[in-house]
Formats: structure tokens, sequence, C-alpha cells
């Protein structure tokens, strides 16, 4: 995959050095002997200036991700740190390729230089993905579904007791769905904020679907707490 | 009647005003407070009498814990409720990230 990759890279970078030499080459004329070192030039160019776009994309990005994340209360501590380290480091890696590409020389320099602002980081296929569904994965573990078992749980003693003259096979129902609800959202939960932070770009250059289960675990599991709440609420509005 | 002698009277009054002891609030709740140290022993002693005599199961007070029981199950739910929009909110920050090409 790799050869593959770089294979297109080439091919896309010499496509482009042909389409600009063209443009200042029209057929049939003879090409002057300064045309190659002219061409290599506004190739060079043109990878500085989409190396400087590709760059500031992603430091703008992790700009405005990094308070996010830094005020982010959802996530564990942990995971915050591990986290903020990922971004801070590409944020520095972003600058040091900037800069680097800007002072490249030759097309090969810059080109490597501009395939590993994607390589070798994946800012948005996997930093700022990985970071997101970790914290969506801590709210639900740490918060949302520690607040829905205390309910669930008050609900259960209240229909036990104080409230047992309003127990009726409906609410019944409700409280056994909000529980089942509550265990299956525990159990999708369970794995996702450790496995998003695991994956790696040389993971997802391997796989580009290495995140899409543990989105689609986040997604269901968020349903799910979403219909332990409601049969919660619906257990409520019969006690009152 | 006989008067009685001025030492027992004096000793009568210090009782009945040690038994009134105790603040308003401690009676009505029955719960300890102890965070005065010099008062904690005598207020932990009225507590005790005050539950005694208002038992928490009565029904009146079955109402009021069972109305508390609610609240708490709805503060909780609407802590819920926000953690899981604040996630949803993640998860399409991610989802944004992510539809942006990072091929060169």
């Amino acid at each position: 995959m790799t050869i593959t990759r770089t294979c297109r890279s080439v091919a896309l970078a010499t496509a482009a050095a042909a389409s600009l030499f063209a443009a200042t080459t029209p057929a049939g004329a003879t090409t002057p002997a300064t045309a190659p070192t002219a061409a290599a030039t506004k190739g060079l160019a043109a990878i500085q200036a989409a190396g400087a776009a590709a760059t500031a994309n992603r430091t703008r990005a992790l700009d405005a991700a990094i308070p996010r994340v830094t005020a982010n209360t959802a996530l564990s501590a942990s995971d915050r740190t591990t986290v903020l380290a990922t971004l801070t480091n590409d944020l520095a890696a972003m600058n040091t390729l900037a800069a680097k590409i800007a002072a490249d020389t030759t097309v090969e320099a810059a080109e490597a230089d501009y395939k590993s602002i994607f390589s070798t980081y994946r800012v948005f296929a996997v930093a700022l993905p990985q970071s997101a569904y970790a914290a969506a994965a801590d709210d639900l573990t740490d918060t949302t579904l520690p607040k829905l078992v205390n309910a669930q749980k008050a609900l259960a003693a209240l229909l036990a007791g104080p409230d047992s003259g309003k127990d009726a096979p409906p609410v019944q129902a409700d409280l056994a769905d909000m529980s089942a609800k509550i265990t299956s959202a525990q159990t999708l939960i369970a794995p996702v904020a450790a496995a998003a932070l695991a994956v790696t770009p040389a993971d997802y250059d391997a796989n580009h679907a290495v995140l899409t289960p543990l989105r689609q675990s986040v997604a269901n599991a968020l349903a799910a707490a979403k219909a332990a709440s409601a049969d919660a609420a619906a257990i409520v509005a019969a006690l009152q | 009647m006989t008067p009685l002698p001025l030492a027992i009277a004096t000793m009568l009054t210090a009782a009945v005003a040690l038994t009134a002891c105790g603040r308003p609030g401690e009676a009505a709740t029955g719960t300890p407070n102890n965070a005065n140290s010099s008062a904690g022993s005598s207020a932990s002693a009225f507590s005790s009498t005050a539950q005694a005599v208002d038992p928490a199961g009565s029904p009146a007070a079955s109402a009021s814990s069972a109305a508390a029981d609610l609240s708490s199950v709805q503060a909780a739910l609407s802590a819920a409720n926000a953690a899981n929009a604040q996630a949803g909110a993640d998860v399409s920050a991610g989802d944004a990230a992510t539809a942006q090409s990072d091929s060169p």
C-alpha cells in the first residue's frame, strides 16, 4: 500500500509538473535548454504552496482543538494527557514541516516533506477523531451511565417501597428495558476510549476504516443511553 | 405547700433549661450537626430524641422522602442527558475532522 501511495503521489507530481511545463511550452516548439530547471522550480513552488496550505489547515484545527480538549471535563485525566500530548506534538510538527517545506530547494525533498504531513501525522483522519471519540466514551463511562444507574436504582427502590401502589406491568417493563439499555451501553462503550487512543497513523494507513467500528460503538451506546433515559422519564411520569 | 429550698429550685430550673437545649433546625430535620465541637455531643443526643419522636416511617415522612427521591432521579436524568448531549457533540466534532481529506 505504501508503494501504491508513493507511486500515485509521484504520478500526480509528475502530472502537475508536466502541466506547468506544457503551459509555458507550446506543442511542437523547441524546448529551451533551461526549461527543465524552470519546470522544476515551478513544481517546487507548487508543492511548497500546497504544503503551506495543508500545514496551515491542520494548525488551525489543532489550535482550535487543544483548548477544547483542555476544557473538556468529560475526558478522564489520563486520557486528556494522552490526547493533549498527541495534539501538541502534531501542532509542533506542522509548524516544523511548514518551515522545512518552505525552505526545501528540490522537488524531491519538498515532496517527501509534503507527504509526511499526511502519512506521519494523520491529523484529520486519526488525531482529531480519536480524541473526540475518546472524549465521548469517557463522558458516557464516567457521567452519563453512572447517573442512569443511580436513577434506575432509585426508581426500583421507590417502586418496591413508597410507590409500590403505582407499580404496574408497563412500569416494570420500562424499568427492565432501562436496565437492559444501560447494560448494553456499558458493554459497547467499555473498550472504546483506550482502543481509539491506541490507533496510530500506521494503523490508519493499513486500514482506513480502523476508527469506524469504534465510532459506531459510541453512536450505539449514545442511543442506548438515550433510550434508558426515556424509560426513566416514563417511570417518573407514572410515579408523579 | 412547703416552699422548695432554693438549691433544689435552682437545680430544677437548670434541668428544664438543659432539656430545652438544641437548635430549632435540628429538631425539624432530626439531622445530627456536629459542626461545632463544643455542642456536638448534646446535639447528637438531641437528634436521637427527635428521630424517636418523628420516625421516618410515618406517612408524611414517606411522602416527603418519595418526593425527594423523585427529584433526585430527575436531577440525575438531567445530568445524564446533558452528558449525553456533550458526548454527541464530541462525536460530531470527530466526524467533521474525518470528513476532511487527509491524503496528498
